[in-house]
């Protein structure tokens, strides 16, 4: 009886740990009734023969484990339109700050020697590389939220209410996309600037080697206040995706981390430089023939170009105070609904 | 081939919804899944091994059911029997039963 041992040691693979014992027993003795019932019609003893017809007919241990597991999802059908979205979003992050790297690359290696077009070959591989490792991320983040079934029907069957149309047509919804997107990007934020500066080096492909520009003192007084923020952002946005609505709370938090960002972003704006070239890549820049005045460029546009994102970051966020503040009025101010 | 396979899928989510109350019915007294199997057979109703014996478990573990294992000619056997929770629903299933045929019935002449 081999081939049985065989079969049930393989449809017990596919088995949890806590019932497969149990279930395999259960097969077994599944077989043996079904053995000795074909032995009685065909009037002959259980042979090899009749032992590959009976685990025929049971089918692939494969199938026949499934036939007693729950459907289980890496993403459900209910995350899957939000995975859809955060993937969405990420990867188009990803593309503009690509597109920014890049021209800051062109802006100074017009400059230089070297071929533009290994910089875009460059870049388009490390963008290859970078929509990869944020679709594994999201992925990852997402087959955790669908582990810990969190509830995203938005609620029991018989407490939704036709009204509640109204809430979404005025973007009341929780987004679970986009919360997501947004907890991803603020840990690899912390990730990189803490741990892999590295990442936000410019590579010159014509002559073999990465500049790292390093960050100022200015620069790392604030990033531990940064770090703390971007954290308790993305905390802040897995606990409302848990909550699964919008309440007073959930809004003074949210106009608490925005104005949080803005007075960090404020104080970046209006301080000295964030970025400068260290003197280990000045040495290697000079060795190119890099002047100073070159090198002066490449700052220059590495450091506007950080101000124009930090002015962004303030309008959103000044955006975003405003549209919470006016949210938490209209439900004190029903003349305001 | 593929109209065949529409009917089958068809065919097989119609009986789905039955099979549960077949076998609820005739766990009155214990019996093991073979058994089960073989005197729903001797009534026209066809269940495979591979839909019966996960769902006795899915029935057990909604506590429509309780199960034992006995040695018996030393085979080991699990036996099923209906508890006390599943005598208490298995007449609402009847009655549900009833009255999806009698609702049917007439759309279907």
């Amino acid at each position: 009886m081999e081939l049985i041992d065989l079969y049930i040691k393989e449809v017990g693979k596919h088995l949890p740990n806590k019932t497969h014992e149990d279930i395999e027993n259960e097969i077994r003795s599944m077989i043996m009734d079904a053995l000795e019932d074909q032995s009685k019609a065909e009037g002959r003893p259980v042979d090899d023969v009749m032992v590959e017809k009976v685990l025929k007919r049971l089918g692939p241990p494969g199938e026949m484990a499934a036939s007693y597991l729950p459907p289980r999802y890496l993403i459900g059908p209910e995350l899957y339109p939000h995975f859809l979205t955060t993937i969405k979003i990420v990867l188009a992050v990803v593309l503009i700050l690509s597109a920014v790297g890049l021209g800051i690359s062109f802006g100074w290696k017009a400059q230089l020697p070297g071929g533009m077009a290994e910089e875009l070959r460059d870049a388009a591989v490390g963008l290859l590389g970078s929509f990869w490792t944020v679709i594994g991320i999201v992925v990852f983040i997402f087959a955790i939220l669908q582990h810990f079934a969190l509830d995203f029907k938005g609620g029991e069957k018989d407490a939704w209410q036709p009204g509640d149309l109204y809430a979404l047509q005025d973007d009341e919804s929780v987004k679970v996309g986009e919360l997501v997107a947004e907890a991803i990007m603020c840990l690899l934020m912390i990730l990189i600037l803490n741990t892999y500066p590295g990442v936000l080096s410019v590579f010159d492909g014509a002559n073999g080697i990465v500049i790292l520009p390093e960050m100022t003192a200015a620069f790392q007084k604030l990033l531990p206040w940064i770090s703390v923020l971007w954290s308790l952002q993305a905390g802040f946005n897995f606990w409302l995706i848990a909550r699964n609505r919008w309440e007073v709370s959930t809004r003074l938090m949210t106009i608490g981390l925005s104005a949080g960002s803005v007075v960090l972003a404020v104080l970046m704006l209006l301080g000295p430089a964030l970025i400068q070239i260290g003197a280990e890549e000045l040495a290697k820049l000079q060795a190119m023939g890099v002047t100073f005045g070159e090198l002066g460029t490449l700052a220059d546009v590495i450091n506007l170009s950080i101000r124009i994102a930090l002015l962004v970051v303030v309008i959103i966020e000044l955006v975003e105070i405003g549209k919470q503040v006016y949210r938490l009025l209209r439900v004190r101010i029903p003349a305001l609904a | 081939m593929e109209q065949v396979q529409v009917v089958d899928n068809l065919i097989q989510e119609l009986r789905r919804g039955v099979v549960a109350l077949a076998v609820l019915s005739q766990l009155q007294k214990e019996q093991y899944g073979y058994s089960i199997m073989k005197s729903l057979a001797e009534m026209g109703f066809e269940v495979d091994q591979g839909t019966l014996y996960p769902l006795l478990r899915r029935l057990e573990s909604q506590g429509l059911l309780e199960s034992i294992w006995r040695i018996e000619d030393s085979r080991p056997r699990r036996y099923y029997v209906i508890s006390d929770e599943g005598q208490r629903i298995l007449p609402q299933l009847r009655e549900e039963w009833a009255r999806i045929q009698t609702t049917v019935a007439p759309l279907l002449k």
